[in-house]
């Protein structure tokens, strides 16, 4: 936390340009960050773990990815970098070989070893080490491992796998731990320690999700960041109120604070201290139909609220410069995004004529508006629900609910009267497959897909992208994606953007996967 | 002395009724949501056999009254259960964060007392004065202010426009005795205010009434100088109401701490209570209501047995 006596940084900056002519971005007191300390205040937290193995919440890899690691890294443009593993590429089918990097010590000071590996591999997917890891899913496919020897190792899947790779790089995969450190402990220790390789050593938790202070790992592999020079510790707090994380930031406790409400975007674009980078996250907002039942199982239904969705209109006004246009269910970052897709478009009139041709005219609609979770989801919900509603033969309401009720109902008694909703779905793996898996063929999932006669069709492109080559696999994800537009799976929305406020000090750089991290940042100086 | 005993052992058995009714209705307001525990611990995509054998092993599968007998014995022994989400125990969680709860609760009560009852009797003694309606302004104010908003703004003239005091976070007393005093001041006068005003006014009245009686005018007719009649007749006289309620007050603090300590980053059991509900952790959000009830409770019973004890007028029958 910033002490009483820590020279505001922007006081410092300006003083410093104003000496020789030189950025100077040192304070007073000559350091960069008040009390040699870089904080972050990011989200509240999704779960009250930090062991990675436990939670697939988003929010949690901020602290996670400081200290844990993986096989294979991602830098801010999803381009896939040596981590833990130096090489990696495919024996044989089933079969996927790492080299994994000599001299890597643990924090404890152990030795990392492909035992580490082959264990972390267990510990997700074997309920027998581990009963309920939340990213078992993310493994799809991997089977097993084999120990070469202590630098290598294959990582074994049912056949010929291209999700491999996917699943070993993202933040939300294959996370590396510790095999003796968490075999000589319980569950409930390892949700509040944590022992990584990564460049940052866990010192402190205040459970609850309250913060996670960290200190610079001196006996890191890598290349510390720029500012671990200038830096004792690092903090993650997790803070639910965004007002108080703006504060923060204005007050310059916060070296980065996370998902600032667009409200507080001109205050921020106005302090000669602070600033905000806007980035593509990997969340595709749409509206759902389920398709299990009318007016949702009848395909001209589904055009026609597609029809009546005037995308531009309502990310120009409402979004203001917050979305990115969606026309498919991958967004374009991600493996398996098809530039050549165009969007629907917005034609009311024809919209109309479909509604009559599907004898749905004169319809009630009900629009499920969850909100607290999605940037301006109220605000944009009720422009959607307006558009529809402006149809001369629909009227549309909106049920606006707070997304903790939303997600009650949703996950657990999936009532038939929720049929028609927005909902968000995001996941840092770069892989358009993820989405169309979880959300499309997962048929209790958010799209209720499974009704749709094409489904099986669906399936067998993913199965089959699932086995072919990376190359391959891309071409079949975007066919999967023309398939999803084909059959107006949802009503296309958009792509959500990240709100990262941070002060100057810092050459923040945001990623594409909503990991807010210092990591890739430099310094300006 | 046998009396007091006899009272204190009534309120105890009497308490024991409602500790009772508050863990029985803890155990049921879970019933009341649609969220299935099992699918809460199990893993998002996890097949329907696994999500069974979860439910099996929480003993979700066994009759409604067999889980609540269950849960009342774990209780009775001291067993708040685990965390759906860290599978830590919810003891260990609450006893974690109850410490800085119970820290911005007093010193928001001392905030309240120190300021209230000076500015009480001072308002009192100058009725109808500049200075009374000044203070009578400030106690309306206190008193139609949410604590939350209150918090925000402090937040936003203090430490942002200002620069001095952090917006938020806690440090321990014994890690840096200067920034621990620095963090407590802003959420201490957010969540004091309302109770600082709510004193004032009773001691305000206490005090006005007092000073009407035929003692203080005794007083004066003797001579007794003004301060020593206030301070040494006139407050001891009308504190006992004052006292009292503010002892109750403490358990309302700790339980009004909830929004709090959630705008300014406070490790409590608010934070932890707002950070269960998010996250549907049923057991720590039962925990944390069952602590807080009996706490209530206990705080009511040593209020009433200090009352009893000190104020002669209070019957014990």
């Amino acid at each position: 936390m910033k002490g009483l006596s820590a020279a505001p940084i922007g006081a410092t900056l300006l003083a410093g340009c104003l000496g020789n002519g030189e950025p100077d971005v040192e304070g007073e007191s000559g350091e960069l960050f008040p009390d040699r300390e870089l904080n972050l205040a990011v989200a509240g937290a999704t779960d009250s773990t930090i062991d990675q193995h436990q939670t697939g919440g988003i929010q949690n890899g901020a602290a996670s990815t400081l200290t844990y690691e993986r096989l294979i890294d991602r830098d801010v443009d999803g381009n896939m970098q040596p981590m833990l593993a130096t090489d990696w590429g495919r024996q044989e089918d089933g079969r996927f070989r790492c080299e994994l990097r000599e001299g890597v010590s643990w924090h404890n000071g152990d030795e990392f070893t492909a035992s580490d590996v082959a264990y972390s591999v267990d510990r997700i997917q074997d309920p027998d080490v581990h009963l309920t890891s939340d990213l078992q899913g993310n493994l799809s496919g991997i089977t097993g491992t084999e120990i070469i020897d202590d630098y290598t190792i294959d990582i074994l899947s049912d056949g010929f796998n291209s999700y491999v790779e996917t699943a070993l790089s993202h933040f939300l995969g294959l996370v590396i731990v510790n095999e003796d450190w968490i075999e000589d402990r319980e569950p409930d220790e390892t949700a509040v320690n944590a022992m990584g390789t990564g460049p940052m050593q866990l010192v402190d938790v205040q459970e609850g999700g309250v913060s996670a202070t960290f200190e610079v790992f001196d006996d890191y592999w890598g290349e510390l960041p720029e500012w671990a020079d200038h830096v004792d510790e690092v903090s993650i707090n997790w803070i639910g109120e965004s007002s108080s994380r703006v504060s923060g930031l204005r007050a310059e406790e916060y070296m980065i604070a996370e998902s600032v409400p667009p409200a507080d975007v001109p205050t921020i674009e106005e302090d000669e201290n602070l600033s905000i980078n806007t980035s593509p996250t990997s969340r595709v907002l749409k509206i759902v139909m389920d398709q299990r039942q009318e007016p949702w199982n009848v395909w001209e239904m589904r055009e026609a609220m597609n029809l009546a969705v005037d995308q531009d209109a309502y990310i120009n006004n409402v979004m203001d410069r917050f979305a990115v246009k969606s026309t498919q269910p991958t967004l374009p970052q991600m493996f398996g995004y098809d530039p050549d897709i165009d969007p629907i478009g917005y034609d009311p009139d024809r919209a109309e004529e479909l509604i009559e041709e599907a004898g749905f005219s004169g319809i009630e609609l009900e629009l499920t508006v969850p909100t607290g979770r999605f940037l301006l989801g109220e605000e944009f919900g009720l422009a959607l629900v307006d558009q529809i509603d402006s149809l001369s033969n629909v009227s549309c309401e909106a049920d606006i609910v707070d997304y903790g009720n939303f997600t009650d109902a949703w996950g657990t008694s999936r009532p038939m009267d929720m049929d028609f909703f927005i909902v968000g779905y995001g996941h840092p793996s770069w892989d358009g497959r993820e989405t169309i898996q979880t959300t499309l063929l997962d048929t209790d999932g958010q799209s209720r897909f499974g009704e749709n006669p094409r489904y099986d069709e669906l399936q067998d492109l993913f199965d089959q992208s699932i086995r072919a080559p990376r190359e391959e696999a891309e071409e079949l994800t975007k066919e999967m994606n023309r398939l999803c537009v084909e059959e107006r799976c949802w009503v296309f929305l958009h792509g959500q953007q990240a709100l990262i406020g941070h002060n100057n000090v810092l050459d923040y750089k945001g990623r594409r996967d909503e990991l807010v991290t210092p990591l890739d940042s430099g310094l300006n100086q | 002395m046998a009396d007091l005993t006899q009272f204190a052992l009534r309120r105890i058995g009497q308490s024991v009724v409602v500790i009772w009714g508050i863990i029985t209705l803890v155990f049921l307001l879970r019933f009341l949501t649609p969220q299935d525990p099992a699918a809460l611990v199990a893993p998002d995509d996890a097949s329907s056999a696994l999500v069974d054998q979860i439910r099996q092993d929480l003993g979700l599968t066994d009759p409604i009254v067999i889980q609540y007998f269950r849960y009342l014995a774990d209780v009775a022994q001291g067993d708040l259960g685990f965390s759906y989400g860290s599978g830590v125990h919810v003891n260990d969680l609450i006893l974690g964060a109850l410490p800085a709860t119970l820290e911005l609760a007093f010193a928001a009560l001392v905030f309240a007392l120190v300021i209230s009852i000076p500015l009480g009797v001072l308002s009192a003694n100058r009725r109808g004065t500049n200075t009374d309606a000044a203070t009578n302004i400030i106690s309306l104010g206190g008193l139609s202010t949410p604590n939350f908003w209150l918090g925000i703004m402090l937040i936003l003239l203090v430490p942002v426009q200002l620069g001095v005091l952090p917006t938020g976070g806690r440090v321990g007393p014994t890690q840096d005795l200067v920034a621990w005093m620095a963090h407590m001041i802003l959420p201490t006068i957010a969540l004091g205010t309302y109770f600082m005003a709510l004193l004032f006014r009773m001691t305000r009245n206490n005090v006005i009434e007092e000073l009407n009686k035929e003692y203080v005018r005794a007083a004066r007719a003797k001579g007794l100088p003004e301060n020593i009649i206030t301070v040494r007749y006139v407050l001891q006289n009308s504190m006992a109401p004052v006292i009292t309620v503010a002892g109750l007050q403490l358990g309302l603090l700790i339980g009004g701490s909830v929004v709090v300590e959630a705008v300014f980053n406070w490790p409590g059991i608010g934070s932890l209570f707002i950070q269960a509900l998010n996250t549907a952790d049923w057991p720590i959000m039962q925990g944390i209501l069952i602590v807080v009830g009996i706490g209530y409770v206990v705080i009511n019973i040593v209020v009433d047995i200090l009352n009893a004890k000190l104020n002669p007028q209070v019957s014990l029958s």
